[in-house]
């Protein structure tokens, strides 16, 4: 990368970066939403769960890794979003590579999903008490989980050419992972099958691994998992390369 | 010649549909160079490809005899874009939408203010420069959308019918903007299909029809290729009747049509005849109360190679 397309890069991403803190939508979406979502969950399944693991605890990890997941919603609407997606035609009349573009986008997503996501974390696990272990271990899943999903966010608008397109899409994505991963409810009572598959998400991994990190302290499925994810991220980025047309741009 | 860009048989189709088929042009410096064509002409598809939004199949754009792909951002720098659209954030105020997309030019710091500034008082919006961009008319975010365009100030200014859907006011603001523009040294590339705009602003014109570039000049020269005829047209009052078929006598004169008192002569543009014609009048006693002469406008011109209004 040449230095205007650093500089470019910074400068988007920061005016990006400011204009989703702007938006009172994806400020809801991304810090009231989770927040709530825990607060109901635990509350309303409290009684189903007791001794050492509460509802709160469950929830607490379950809905982050959902929240986290659900970032790609917040990368599209950033990218492709119509009010969005008319200057970015400026962008690209502008001296750099128009790749800037949604590198920009995915990286102000990334940095607001994950500030939004560490404050709700940080809120709901010091209200509720909810047990963490291995921070250092979580935080790096955290952060690869939000920047694998603002990158298929951004992705699946390339592919899809528009931001309606993209998240009806990536909301069955992510409901299928959140679901099929026992993210909302556990699938391990619903037979071998049902259990086999889920392992097919990427939420179940991660919820494993969180789980078994900060309960039995047992980190052998952490480095997998991290190299899953980084391999997703790769896979993600360069589809986004391949998949981006800038005559999407044009209004 | 002084081209800062010219076009060599560029082409491009959608699907199997061919939008521009092999154009070729030049802007020369200093010049408003119009290109003017109905919907559907091939200018937005033109203008996209020169600012580098829209790739093509084949042909040549060259930015002062260089490739244009071996010196992107050397063009790029030096370009200014004015899209149909309304390319602004609106959720952040004139100056700091100008700001934004100015400092992606690579300006920054006191250079960066003092352009800003001149960008937002030339578009006259600098008193609303705290104001955010929605809160805004329509007429008054086309100038902040051209002002996002000038400020990082471009050797080449390309405009895409930047007066569409607004208010006579706002377009006459823009018009006479771009007038500046020119006066200051800019070149511009001013697409519209609007006659009456290329008449006020234009220097030359590119005339445009099915992707193809179907004539090109000055207003004055397409004018005088186009009609070797002109009309004068006289109020006359009479004492006796006038002898219209003697006016056939007089060299050049093609047409002669008389409807109560208005006379309407059609004669040879090449052939100074208009002495006789007014002598003619003035031994059949008749008084001449008023005489104009009209001469082709744009509209017909277009009309005569198309076959069809600029408007059908």
């Amino acid at each position: 990368m040449t230095a205007i397309n650093l500089r470019n890069l910074y400068l988007i991403s920061k005016e990006d970066f400011k204009n989703l803190f702007k938006n009172p939508m994806w400020l809801f979406y991304n810090i009231a939403f989770p927040f709530l979502l825990i607060v109901v969950l635990g509350l309303l399944s409290k009684d189903s769960y007791g001794g050492a693991i509460s509802a709160f605890d469950y929830y607490g990890i379950t809905l982050m890794i959902y929240t986290a997941i659900s970032s790609g919603m917040t990368s599209a609407n950033a990218f492709m979003e119509v009010t969005i997606r008319k200057p970015n035609m400026r962008i690209i009349y502008a001296p750099g590579n128009e790749r800037v573009i949604y590198l920009s986008k995915i990286l102000s997503s990334f940095l607001f999903c994950l500030l939004c996501h560490l404050g709700v974390a940080a809120l709901t696990f010091t209200i509720f008490h909810i047990r963490v272990d291995a921070i250092p271990q979580l935080l790096i899943l955290l952060s690869l989980t939000e920047l694998f999903s603002v990158g298929l966010g951004v992705m699946f608008c390339c592919i899809f050419k528009t931001e309606a397109m993209a998240n009806q899409i990536l909301s069955i994505v992510i409901n299928i992972f959140a679901i099929l991963g026992g993210l909302l409810f556990s699938m391990d009572g619903y037979g071998q099958v049902v259990r086999r598959l889920s392992y097919l998400s990427p939420a179940k991994w991660l919820a494993n691994t969180s789980f078994s990190m900060i309960y039995d302290h047992d980190f052998s499925w952490f480095y997998s998992t991290v190299m899953g994810l980084i391999l997703a991220i790769i896979v993600v980025f360069i589809i986004c390369a391949k998949t981006f047309r800038k005559e999407d741009c044009i209004c | 010649m002084n081209a800062i860009v010219s076009v060599n048989q560029l082409k491009k189709s959608f699907d199997e549909k061919q939008v521009v088929k092999e154009i070729s042009f030049a802007v020369e410096k200093g010049e408003i160079l119009c290109l003017l064509g109905p919907n559907g002409a091939g200018k937005s598809t033109t203008i996209n490809m020169l600012c580098g939004i829209l790739g093509y199949d084949g042909g040549e754009m060259c930015y002062r005899g260089k490739n244009i792909k071996n010196c992107l951002n050397q063009f790029k720098r030096n370009l200014g874009v004015v899209p149909q659209d309304l390319a602004i954030y609106e959720d952040l105020s004139a100056e700091q939408n100008v700001r934004f997309f100015a400092s992606l030019y690579g300006l920054k710091g006191r250079v960066l203010e003092e352009k800003v500034s001149k960008a937002l008082d030339f578009s006259g919006l600098l008193e609303r420069r705290k104001d955010k961009a929605k809160t805004f008319s329509g007429g008054m975010k086309r100038r902040l959308n051209i002002a996002c365009a000038i400020a990082h100030e471009p050797e080449l200014l390309i405009m895409d019918e930047p007066t569409v859907g607004i208010d006579p006011q706002s377009r006459n603001h823009i018009l006479g903007s771009i007038k500046k523009l020119s006066q200051h040294g800019m070149t511009i590339l001013y697409t519209t299909h609007y006659m009456e705009e290329v008449e006020e602003i234009s220097t030359r014109i590119l005339i445009m029809d099915s992707g193809t570039i179907i004539a090109e000049g000055t207003k004055e020269s397409l004018k005088e290729d186009i009609f070797d005829e002109r009309q004068f047209i006289m109020e006359i009052e009479e004492e006796t009747n006038l002898n219209v078929d003697e006016f056939y006598k007089i060299e050049g004169i093609k047409k002669v049509e008389k409807q109560d008192q208005t006379l309407t002569i059609t004669t040879l543009k090449n052939i100074e005849n208009l002495d006789k014609i007014i002598a003619l009048v003035i031994t059949s006693k008749s008084k001449i109360l008023n005489l104009f002469c009209r001469t082709a406008s744009l509209e017909n011109v277009f009309l005569r190679l198309t076959g069809k209004s600029l408007r059908d």
